[in-house]
């Protein structure tokens, strides 16, 4: 039974999460702490698989509690749910956090983001995976877009337009803006598959704050371990040069953005494996190269689940919406009012049915 | 004029005077000149030129007045050159209006008497580098068109930093964080001195009028008898009267509108008392029908034939200032209730949670018992009419336990008495940020000190709750008190966010231990007394005297605009005539005390000695 464990300092809003959650007594397991230590202790002495957590509390607040959580227990899937209106100090906690939730959240909502990160959390059944995945705090960027982005929010007065169009040429900066604009975090929380419409919604301040005071996004050449950073490069420039010319296709259209968005973004999974996995993902890589092999096969039989369902679930525990998080499983963007072609990957990959890797 | 007039003038003027030769040497040298650059009239006058005020070298200001006579001196000068300013200044000499104009200089008409107004750097005795405000005027005699100049000089160097400051705070409005106040009380002070110093120079009538005609302030000066004997330009601009038709009548015939027994009850004054008296916010409508507000300082004159006291009025316009100082003070208003209303709702958006979880649940909850009570409505059925007993009391355990009847009946009360009490937390906020702010009271109106404080630390909380405990003695006895309640809920505020503060300062990042705020209410004599104690880091002596100046801050850059004491120092010593008092120590907390007079009169006091 998937276990979660809510923190908060008032009891009144535990006690009132406990009685709401009362529907979901047979399916999930919670427990409860008012503060940040017996949180920990909690935690260290059984497995969770999510914590909610509320920001401001005395003695350790919400983001250092996060911070002890990702050392400490890497695999628990971590939301803010705050009541927090002052972004100074949710930013502290939006680099840590998966989901950022605002009180008051409605209890539907609630459950059903929990429900989902649960489901998802059920297609990463290997521990070791599922606890790299979800230490990710961010996915790499290229170094240009990243340098690039860095100098644009530096110089006073720089426009949202000119930022989308830098955030959205590069999968590490679109995936880390999709998650923050998606959440409560963001004023009006940004509820399509849109990039550009993303960068919208945060506006120059908000991304200068996230890439300069909280430092959400990373640079691929300051990546450690044993990621193949060549491997990696090729994918950003690759899924770059796909979402340019979706872009470009037609013109400015929702969907275009949408189609762009999700091709900066088809291969996620890879990018994510490649950093998770490191060496073994490289050993992988190269071995399919060499015998022609699918690497989809090989990642299932070697980690237990392929890029595009690891892609789909780690933008998923990211709270990106689902149709965004159902293209990458396919590997295809499902646009029914528009005739944009499709940009399949080299053709390689049969379609995954969304229902069989989903359900 | 009579002479001792030029010699008070000279010495009391707060104005930096300066007599200037041909050659450039100084003549005469003031002791407010003294003041602002250390150097003494000797010293100054033993100076072979004046560079030795000049932070750069005086041939890169070639239209600075003095450039002319220093240029004079040296083998370099060319008599003709466009930027002998001094040459321009002759009025006397026709070909001067066909030179070439230098279009940095401001006096270019030679027909009216040659003025020039720069703005320099300069330096002092002791190397440091000053902002100074120069005028100058030549001087002629009959026989000579020009002998010298005279000049004023101020220094404005907290003058131009304060300029900076709010050219720097405007920019910085949007952003939520306006911070500023205007300082400028160098005149008063410099008053109080210059009155106490000596006259060692003489200089003809003329030069003493050139001298009050340089003067940017308001100069006018009355004799024992109330006889005007002087007014300057800037008096005849500001009031419209010129000095020919004013001087050697009384000032009450000056046709000026303004509140005359104020006047009149200060110029007695200060014929009692002897010493400078200071008469603010002396508000004025000019011919033209603006409403101008004037400060002015007026500094006895004694004759010494009679010993009687004439006056020396100098005034200037702070109607800028003034109005700068009004949008100061509704900016950090502003400020604060912004910063506020994050932590408002962070209050108010916690309760909404749960009153929300535990609706939820109640309806889930009726769902069960609608469930029960169907059943055990169905079961009564059944039993009466004798059908299907068995299958149906089976079904109908079932349903009761799947409802979970003993958790329901135990928890549903509770959900809605916490809902209950979420909805009373939620209104009181609602209630006390109405309380705070005040809307729509400008007058002093008599305010429950004690409520007061309540609702400040209700809306307050936020800022407060996590670092502290708020532990309040308040006197049940105490009697309503005149005042701005906005205004004294704003200092309340300011005094319980810097305690907390204090504490999280004392804390550290690591704190877990919550400090205390003790707030006292009672009173004291003819005062009620508002106590405001931290278990916070305390106060260094050193800042202690710093402590209400506009800009001071300890803080770090984004946590204080070092608005909020000097305000509140304002709002409770001026506009409420009452005193705030500190007393602390390092690492031992701070107890601010704030007087309110009890009987406060209902009319804003009219004079301030």
């Amino acid at each position: 039974m998937p276990k979660i464990l809510f923190v908060d300092d008032d009891v009144n809003v535990l006690n009132g999460l406990q009685r709401m959650l009362r529907v979901m007594r047979n399916e999930w397991q919670i427990a409860f702490a008012d503060n940040g230590r017996e949180a920990l202790a909690t935690l260290g002495r059984e497995p969770f698989d999510i914590v909610v957590t509320d920001m401001r509390m005395p003695s350790m607040n919400g983001a250092e509690l996060l911070a002890e959580v990702l050392q400490l227990h890497p695999q628990v899937v971590r939301i803010i749910l705050s009541g927090q209106a002052d972004l100074q100090n949710a930013l502290a906690g939006i680099g840590l956090a998966h989901q950022y939730l605002s009180k008051p959240t409605e209890p539907t909502v609630l459950i059903g983001v929990l429900k989902r990160v649960i489901g998802l959390l059920a297609q990463i059944p290997n521990p070791a995976l599922r606890r790299s995945l979800n230490s990710l705090q961010s996915l790499p960027s290229a170094p240009h877009a990243y340098s690039q982005l860095i100098e644009l929010v530096r110089t006073p007065g720089c426009d949202a337009d000119s930022l989308a169009e830098i955030v959205a040429s590069d999968m590490g900066l679109a995936a880390k803006t999709l998650q923050t604009a998606g959440s409560a975090f963001a004023n009006s929380p940004c509820r399509g598959a849109n990039v550009w419409q993303a960068v919208q919604i945060l506006g120059p301040d908000l991304i200068r704050s996230l890439a300069i005071d909280t430092g959400v996004f990373t640079d691929l050449s300051q990546l450690d371990g044993a990621a193949d950073r060549a491997l990696i490069s090729e994918l950003l420039a690759s899924s770059s040069q796909r979402a340019r010319c979706a872009a470009a296709d037609t013109a400015r259209s929702e969907a275009a953005a949408e189609s762009a968005t999700f091709e900066l973004l088809r291969d996620v999974g890879q990018v994510a494996l490649a950093v998770a996995l490191g060496a073994e993902h490289s050993a992988i890589h190269s071995a399919c190269v060499e015998c022609g092999s699918a690497q989809a096969d090989a990642e299932s039989s070697r980690v237990g689940v392929c890029h595009r369902r690891a892609g789909s679930y780690l933008m998923g525990i990211w709270g990106l919406p689902e149709t965004l998080t159902e293209a990458i499983a396919n590997a295809s963007f499902p646009i029914s009012s528009s005739p944009l072609p499709v940009f399949n990957n080299q053709g390689s990959d049969a379609r995954h049915n969304f229902a069989e890797i989903s359900r | 004029m009579k002479s001792y007039d030029y010699a008070t003038l000279f010495a009391a003027c707060p104005v930096g005077l300066i007599a200037w030769n041909r050659d450039g040497t100084i003549e005469d040298w003031n002791a407010a000149a003294e003041r602002i650059f250390g150097w003494s009239a000797c010293e100054a006058m033993a100076q072979p030129s004046a560079q030795f005020l000049f932070s750069s070298s005086l041939q890169d200001h070639a239209a600075h007045p003095i450039a002319g006579p220093i240029r004079e001196s040296r083998s370099d000068f060319t008599p003709s050159s466009p930027l002998d300013t001094l040459d321009h200044a002759r009025p006397a000499e026709p070909e001067t209006r066909n030179a070439e104009p230098t279009p940095a200089h401001p006096a270019r008409d030679t027909t009216t008497p040659f003025s020039a107004e720069i703005v320099d750097e300069n330096l002092t005795k002791d190397g440091r580098t000053i902002v100074c405000e120069w005028r100058y005027q030549p001087v002629s005699c009959p026989d000579e068109p020009l002998v010298g100049l005279i000049s004023t000089v101020q220094d404005i160097t907290e003058r131009a930093r304060s300029e900076q400051s709010i050219l720097k705070a405007y920019a910085e409005i949007e952003a939520g964080h306006f911070e500023i106040q205007m300082i400028n009380e160098e005149l008063q002070n410099s008053i109080q001195r210059a009155s106490e110093l000596t006259v060692r120079a003489e200089v003809s009538a003329h030069a003493s009028s050139v001298i009050l005609s340089s003067i940017p302030s308001i100069l006018i000066s009355l004799d024992e008898d109330g006889i005007v004997t002087a007014w300057n330009l800037a008096a005849e601009r500001m009031f419209s009267i010129s000095s020919g038709d004013i001087v050697g009548r009384m000032l009450s015939d000056a046709d000026i509108d303004w509140d005359w027994p104020r006047v009149h009850a200060s110029i007695e004054q200060l014929e009692r008392k002897m010493e400078t008296i200071r008469l603010e916010d002396m508000r004025f409508t000019n011919q033209s029908g603006q409403e101008i507000i004037l400060g002015f300082t007026l500094n006895p004159m004694v004759n010494v034939t009679n010993g009687r006291a004439g006056c020396l009025l100098l005034g200037a316009d702070v109607t800028a200032r003034k109005r700068m100082e009004t949008q100061l003070a509704h900016a950090q208003r502003v400020e604060s209730i912004g910063h506020l209303a994050a932590g408002i709702a962070h209050e108010i958006n916690t309760p909404l949670q749960y009153v929300g979880d535990n609706t939820r649940f109640l309806i889930d909850c009726f769902e069960d018992i609608d469930r029960v009570c169907r059943c055990c409505s169905d079961l009564v059925t059944s039993t009466r009419s004798g059908t299907a007993l068995s299958a149906k009391i089976d079904q109908a355990e079932q349903i009761v336990r799947a409802a979970d009847l003993d958790y329901v009946l135990e928890e549903a009360p509770r959900a809605l008495r916490q809902s209950l009490e979420g909805i009373e937390r939620v209104s009181g906020i609602v209630r006390a940020m109405k309380e705070f702010s005040h809307p729509g009271t400008s007058d002093k109106v008599a305010t429950d000190i004690n409520h007061a404080i309540e609702s400040t630390l209700t809306v307050a909380r936020n800022e407060w709750k996590y670092v502290a405990e708020i532990v309040t003695e308040f006197d049940p006895n105490l009697p309503l008190v005149r005042c701005l309640p906005g205004d004294f809920n704003q200092v309340i505020l300011n005094m319980v966010v810097n305690a907390a503060h204090a504490i999280a300062e004392a804390a550290g990042s690591s704190g877990n231990a919550k400090g205390t705020i003790t707030i006292t209410t009672g009173t004291e004599g003819p005062w009620a007394l508002i106590r405001i104690r931290d278990t916070g880091a305390g106060i260094h002596p050193d800042n202690v005297r710093r402590l209400f100046d506009p800009f001071f801050t300890t803080k770090d850059v984004g946590k204080g605009t070092g608005q909020g004491l000097a305000i509140s120092h304002s709002i409770i010593v001026d506009k409420h005539a009452g005193k705030i008092e500190v007393e602390s120590a390092p690492g031992e907390g701070a107890s601010f005390s704030i007087y309110l007079p009890l009987f406060a009169k209902s009319a804003p006091e009219s004079l301030a000695a």
